[in-house]
């Protein structure tokens, strides 16, 4: 059997039944999941939602259940590649980039997303769970749809997680970055002066998900990538608006085909996006739908657009990246962690072994290139946890002069919806936090090694002893 | 350049934001989050914040560039 979403729930709700919360009471589109993700997520608490009884945003009942969270959890995404999170950056790199498959085509009747084919005026965005996510925003939005067009000249595929506004019932707004392969296709398509043909696909395995986000060049095939983190062929299927040569996936719940405008741009957003903050209103282009098809029971996802799920998402593909590009010229590196604390994308933590005079600011150098998000390089050495923000900070305050450590660049490449950023450029920057090499250095306070070695807590406290005293965030 | 020009929509009142971006389009409109009403900025009551001093509107092909 193929791997899809529900493959996918049913086997880690076997193994993890407490890390799947099902909420069969009603529940509004409208803003009211996210204030329940969130009041959980502040505790700590990343599960997987299904929601099964959602009011759309205008105030019917969806037929569809609504999944979320899937990547909230940067565990959760490392047990998907069967590694921890110290290796899944690794991992990942290697299977989208080193190790990718080529997708496998498939007649319509094997594809359980054609199980429903609507056109004209059965075409209904809204009659999909999609929330409105956050207090500004203007409606419902494909938060997890991945936009998929075809390079004009290749015919090579691009695939990116990109927002769309469900204006109307067959209109989508969307807002492309400029620097994004889609775009670089539209782009193309506008100075032909023809419309683009894209669609928008929803829910299929996370593996999928994940490897849609993988950082290729232009143009290299997100399906062959999603191949190889999936470890078999993605199954794809010709469109039913769009052309044979069309091929989108046969697996997914729901597919959203269309076309865009060439030299149409309308208003789109405001929108919460991953940095915490609502974006502005911005130019956006239009895609009129021709055609939506969906398995009868289809599971529309969402992604919790500017909370964990969203930031650790889209993390693991920048810190595959940054290892591998870092790594080549820096082989004292030896790991990479973008947190958190910095969205996932503006804070970059990496950890050098040993590392040679100079490692540091090359590997700050070489980092802020790698992904136009990354703001701010923090480089430590490897006795610091760089999946804990404390220890980073202690490396912060106990190894840095700010006169000889700190390395700043302005102008660099900026990125729309950083909220600090107000046009093309951004200043960004990198403090080396390791030891001074080759210089005798203070020892952080520790037993001595022997004594570490016999001592045992249990000893002297229970279990349950220890359990009895309060934990204290400091 | 601000990041973000504060607007309100004249129908419903409700105020948000829109991007440099968008307000440097000469006569590009903005659509009310909430009502969904486009407009011009220019009609924003109160006016825009920071207030944008822009070429006219392009009556002849508004949402078009």
């Amino acid at each position: 059997m193929p791997k899809d979403l529900r493959t996918y729930l049913a086997e880690y709700e076997r193994a993890h039944p407490n890390q799947v919360v099902r909420i069969r009471e009603q529940i509004s589109s409208a803003q009211e999941i996210t204030a329940l993700v969130t009041a959980v997520e502040r505790q700590q608490r990343y599960p997987i939602f299904v929601f099964e009884n959602v009011l759309t945003a205008d105030g019917r009942r969806s037929a569809f259940p609504l999944v979320t969270n899937l990547f909230a959890s940067h565990s959760r995404c490392a047990e998907l590649l069967g590694c921890s999170s110290r290796t899944v950056a690794r991992e990942y790199y290697q299977r989208t980039r080193q190790q990718p498959i080529p997708p496998l085509v498939v007649r319509r009747e094997e594809a359980p997303v054609k199980e429903v084919v609507c056109r004209g005026e059965a075409i209904d965005l809204h009659a999909f769970p999609a929330p409105v996510h956050n207090f500004m925003d203007p409606g419902p939005y494909f938060s997890a749809g991945f936009l998929t067009t075809y390079d004009p000249d290749s015919g090579i595929d691009n695939c990116a997680l990109q927002r769309g506004w469900m204006k109307e019932r067959d209109r989508v707004r969307i807002w492309m970055y400029r620097e994004t392969h889609n775009a670089l296709n539209f782009d193309k398509y506008e100075r032909m002066g023809r419309e683009m043909p894209c669609a928008y696909w929803v829910g299929h395995h996370p593996l999928a998900c994940l490897a849609a986000q993988a950082r290729l060049g232009y143009p290299e095939s997100h399906f062959a990538a999603m191949g190889g983190l999936l470890q078999e062929p993605l199954r794809l299927v010709p469109s039913e608006t769009l052309g044979d040569e069309f091929l989108v996936p046969a697996d997914a719940e729901v597919v959203v085909e269309g076309y865009m405008q060439p030299g149409v741009r309308v208003p789109e957003g405001p929108f919460g996006e991953y940095p915490g903050y609502t974006g502005p209103q911005v130019p956006g282009t239009e895609m009129r739908v021709t055609a939506i098809t969906h398995r009868r029971d289809a599971i529309w996802h969402t992604i919790m657009a500017g909370y964990s799920d969203h930031q650790v998402m889209g993390s693991l593909a920048i810190e595959a990246a940054l290892y591998e590009d870092v790594k080549k010229r820096v082989p004292s590196l030896e790991n990479v962690h973008l947190p958190l604390s910095g969205a996932c994308r503006f804070h970059a933590y990496l950890q050098l072994r040993n590392p040679r005079p100079g490692d540091a600011r090359e590997a700050i150098l070489r980092a802020l290139t790698v992904d136009y998000r990354i703001k701010h390089v923090f480089v430590v050495d490897d006795d610091i946890d760089i999946w804990n923000d404390r220890e980073v900070l202690f490396a912060l305050a106990t190894r840095t002069m700010w006169d000889r450590d700190v390395m700043i660049f302005p102008a660099l490449r900026g990125y729309d919806i950083d909220p600090m950023v107000t046009g093309p450029y951004a200043c960004k920057g990198g403090i080396d936090c390791t030891k001074p090499v080759g210089e005798p250095f203070s020892e952080r306070n520790r037993p001595a090694a022997e004594v570490l070695e016999r001592f045992q807590l249990e000893a002297y406290l229970s279990t349950e002893e220890l359990a009895r005293i309060p934990t204290e965030q400091q | 350049m601000p990041r973000v020009y504060w607007v309100t929509c004249p129908y419903c009142q409700f105020r948000y934001y829109v991007g440099h971006t968008l307000v440097r389009i000469p006569g590009f409109p903005t659509c009310c989050p909430r009502c969904h009403r486009e407009f011009p900025i220019e009609q924003s009551n109160p006016p825009i914040d920071p207030p944008v001093a822009r070429p006219g509107l392009r009556p002849e092909a508004p949402g078009r560039m």
